[in-house]
């Protein structure tokens, strides 16, 4: 099961780069994957429960990344700088799965399930907010996570690194916290 | 007032846009429903369906509306204060406050952004703030005055959206973001 599941997830990248995923048909992620055509209801049973796994496994892959990029550095705002920085880069890596997890936020029945599985992403940057000494750290982490969506949007739209907005991100982070004299 | 007898399809829109609105200003959340609207215009349902091809259709301009009514309302309690941040945050507050006191607004823009036609009027709606929060960083000399705007829009309206959750303010949202426009320029 574990590698059907897995198998189904890979194929699932893989379509992302030929099809909207309006035109989703489990068969033919069945077909990509090598599996048998029932294998989709077998391991998801519904669209839901596919695209909430997918955006899992495209946050673990993130975190494994931030977790190397930011190894080493002490804690304090140029890690979280560098942690939304290297998330933005994997959004831009994974183009074609963010397209399909980005339809996927503006149907009716995906809508609130993957906004759900952010807040795990909130929770890690309150507490690293709150490290930096922000009066409101979970405030903060909701708006910054927020603005880094809108990054991710804008990168997407444009196919590369917008470094305006990475300025500004940066500025959110280093002004929005404490004052300093 | 009825205006079934013999409503001309301007009347008849305006009509059911201040029904509309009327609607979205109660604080009992109730829904932005066909019947409701029909029955507060005083409008049957097949006269509606004679002007609007879709409930969403109706939706998508009535949320144009509430929306403009927002940006006029932003326009007319900033309209004597010098461009600049000040000015910025107190538009902000109104923005805000203007959301908490229509909940039906809100929830008629989470409605509208699964439908094509609601979500493209509300991304030019969007733009328009967008250009208007550039236009006081620029003046504030903030780095960055366009990039931020679009980051700082998407901010302001994360907080609506969490407020309209809540059915209260968010202080601690709300002050986060008037730190950083009040915290010295680098």
């Amino acid at each position: 099961m574990n590698a059907a599941r897995s198998g189904l997830l890979e194929a699932g990248s893989r379509l992302a780069q030929t099809m909207p995923l309006r035109e989703f048909d489990p068969a033919r992620l069945c077909a990509e994957a090598g599996l048998e055509a029932d294998a989709f209801d077998a391991v998801f049973g519904d669209l839901q429960t596919y695209l909430v796994a997918l955006q899992q496994r495209f946050i673990e892959r993130a975190r494994a990344r931030i977790a190397v990029a930011t190894a080493g550095i002490p804690g304090g705002q140029l890690r979280v700088q560098r942690a939304l920085e290297t998330y933005l880069d994997e959004c831009l890596e994974q183009r074609a799965l963010r397209r399909w997890l980005t339809e996927a936020g503006l149907r009716a029945d995906t809508h609130g399930p993957l906004r759900r599985q952010n807040e795990a992403h909130r929770l890690m940057f309150s507490v690293e907010l709150g490290a930096l000494g922000w009066p409101q750290p979970s405030g903060g982490a909701r708006l910054l996570l927020t603005m880094v969506a809108e990054a991710a949007v804008i990168e997407h739209r444009i196919g590369k690194p917008a470094a305006d907005i990475r300025t500004a991100l940066a500025d959110f982070l280093a002004r929005g916290g404490p004052q300093r004299d | 007032m009825t205006v079934d007898s013999a409503p001309a399809p301007d009347l008849l829109r305006a009509c059911l846009l201040a029904a509309g609105r009327r609607v979205a200003g109660r604080t009992d959340r109730q829904r932005l429903t066909l019947a409701a609207i029909c029955a507060e215009a005083g409008v049957s349902e097949k006269r509606f369906a004679a002007l609007y091809p879709s409930l969403s259709a109706y939706q998508g301009e009535l949320a144009a509306a509430l929306i403009d009514d927002i940006r006029d309302t932003l326009t007319r309690v900033t309209a004597n204060m010098p461009a600049g941040i000040a000015r910025l945050k107190l538009a902000i507050e109104t923005y805000l406050e203007a959301n908490l006191a229509q909940p039906a607004l809100r929830e008629l823009l989470t409605a509208l952004r699964f439908d094509p036609v609601g979500a493209a009027v509300i991304r030019r709606r969007v733009a328009g703030f967008i250009v208007m929060m550039e236009l006081e960083l620029r003046t504030a000399h903030w780095p960055q005055p366009s990039a931020c705007a679009r980051l700082l829009t998407a901010g302001v309206i994360e907080i609506a959206h969490a407020e309209h959750e809540a059915d209260l303010r968010l202080p601690a949202l709300r002050s986060t973001l008037f730190r950083y426009l009040d915290s010295p320029l680098p």
